[in-house]
């Protein structure tokens, strides 16, 4: 039996580096058959939010929050995880754009995932609309990220919040004028609403009975407090000297209430 | 067998396959008939043809049906494939030559450039509708994946050097003789 010497230096790298090349095929083809199959584990954990919570805040900003639970059983993190999501009023465009930071959900981990999204109502051209209005509002939602460092995903997702108005059915409506003997003139207004939002409505209303000629006749608040999906009905009655003719002027009424101010439309007097 | 080089100290090839004697202390080689390399190319261009062109094809075809956007398409998917399968098996056809060195150095220098045009083309896109889409982006693994080939071109330089000073030294390596 006659055993080869051992193989010159050239030949020895050579081999080597096709020895590394097999290895860089295993190593790859295995990690990433390892990467598909735990992402195929990935599943929305226990405590998922269903839906969006609405918040006022005290500068009259609407919160919009979500929280997405995700469980990643595997061993790969899930990095720059990022949410972004944009909030339309259909037919005026962008209502508002939340977000969550660029997170990482590391392997063998659940991770929570917060969606915040900001509806500035007192300075957005709708707030007014919305205030009184339900609306199906359009959501776009993207996520990004990267799994296991290898495959990046970017998934986009439409669907509609529904908006629940905090003075739906806004009406503020003038009764006939009726004179008195005291030669006022009596103007009955009944305002009525509901609250369709999940917070309740705290705030000052204010009427203002105004002429046809521009001149404000009469004034009057009214101090609100109505829980979240309650509703609202209370009748005003303002007494017009002799000076000030009705006939033709408008309700302008008007509310103030947390970082609110905002007008509602103005009703014709009879 | 033209252009297959012969180890220093062969002597006594007659019969096929060749088998080289060296001196005593001089490893030997056998070096396989031009039928067994042309059997063992082929069978090798099947394996390679299947694994990294039919199959794919038959894969990207398939998946060209559903509301899903490719990056690339099953006949260029194919078509790189086969060029791929024919140069693995040439470099099998050619190791016993000098030529194997070049050749080797082609499929790998192939290799790399399949991977990273796939690498750029690695996107799938789903569209199940329903205001739903998934976009997927996988270059990274091809990219790491051409560091096969990339090593394989070290090798192929390696082994094209050798060749060129030392003519038929690795043969008895790559092709042991065994027991004489």
């Amino acid at each position: 039996m006659r055993m080869n010497p051992r193989p010159p230096g050239l030949y020895r790298w050579s081999r080597l580096f096709r020895r590394l090349s097999t290895l860089a095929v295993v190593v790859v083809v295995t990690v990433s058959a390892l990467a598909v199959y735990s992402a195929t584990q990935v599943r929305p954990a226990p405590g998922a939010a269903g839906g969006l919570t609405q918040l006022l805040l005290p500068n009259g900003t609407v919160e919009l929050g979500a929280t997405f639970n995700l469980s990643n059983p595997g061993p790969f993190a899930f990095t720059h995880l990022r949410l972004v999501a944009v909030v339309s009023f259909p037919g005026a465009g962008l209502l508002a754009v939340g977000g969550t930071p660029d997170s990482t959900i590391a392997g063998a981990s659940t991770g929570v995932v917060p969606l915040t999204i900001f509806i500035p109502m007192a300075t957005s051209p709708v707030g007014a609309t919305l205030l009184t209005h339900d609306a199906a509002l359009p959501v776009d939602l993207w996520l990004n990220t990267t799994y296991a460092g290898l495959a990046s995903a970017a998934i986009r997702a439409a669907t509609n919040f529904t908006w629940g108005a905090p003075f739906a059915q806004f009406n503020a409506t003038p009764g006939p004028p009726a004179p008195q003997p005291n030669g006022t003139l009596q103007v009955p207004v009944e305002i009525t609403f509901s609250d369709h939002a999940v917070f309740g409505d705290v705030g000052t209303i204010t009427v203002r009975v105004v002429s046809s000629a521009g001149v404000t006749c009469a004034t009057s608040s009214l101090p609100i407090a109505t829980p979240a999906g309650a509703a609202f009905a209370q009748g005003l009655s303002f007494y017009l000297g002799a000076g000030c003719d009705p006939s033709g002027g408008q309700l302008l009424v008007s509310y103030d209430g947390p970082g609110i101010s905002a007008a509602f439309p103005p009703e014709a007097l009879p | 067998m033209s252009g297959q080089m012969v180890p220093p100290g062969a002597r006594g090839e007659t019969t096929a396959p060749p088998l080289f004697v060296a001196p005593a202390g001089r490893p030997v080689a056998r070096l396989p008939g031009l039928g067994r390399r042309v059997a063992m190319a082929s069978a090798v261009f099947v394996v390679a043809e299947i694994g990294i062109a039919l199959v794919p094809f038959e894969a990207l075809r398939r998946l060209s049906g559903l509301p899903i956007a490719l990056g690339v398409t099953p006949f260029e998917v194919l078509a790189a494939g086969t060029v791929l399968a024919l140069l693995t098996a040439a470099r099998h056809f050619s190791k016993p030559s000098r030529a194997y060195g070049p050749v080797a150095i082609t499929a790998a220098v192939a290799g790399i450039a399949y991977l990273l045009w796939l690498a750029a083309h690695a996107t799938i896109a789903v569209d199940p509708g329903h205001g739903v889409g998934v976009t997927l982006t996988y270059g990274t693994v091809l990219e790491l994946m051409a560091v096969a080939p990339a090593l394989s071109l070290v090798s192929a330089v390696v082994t094209t050097l050798e060749d060129l000073r030392h003519p038929g030294e690795r043969l008895p390596f790559d092709y042991p003789a065994g027991g004489v």
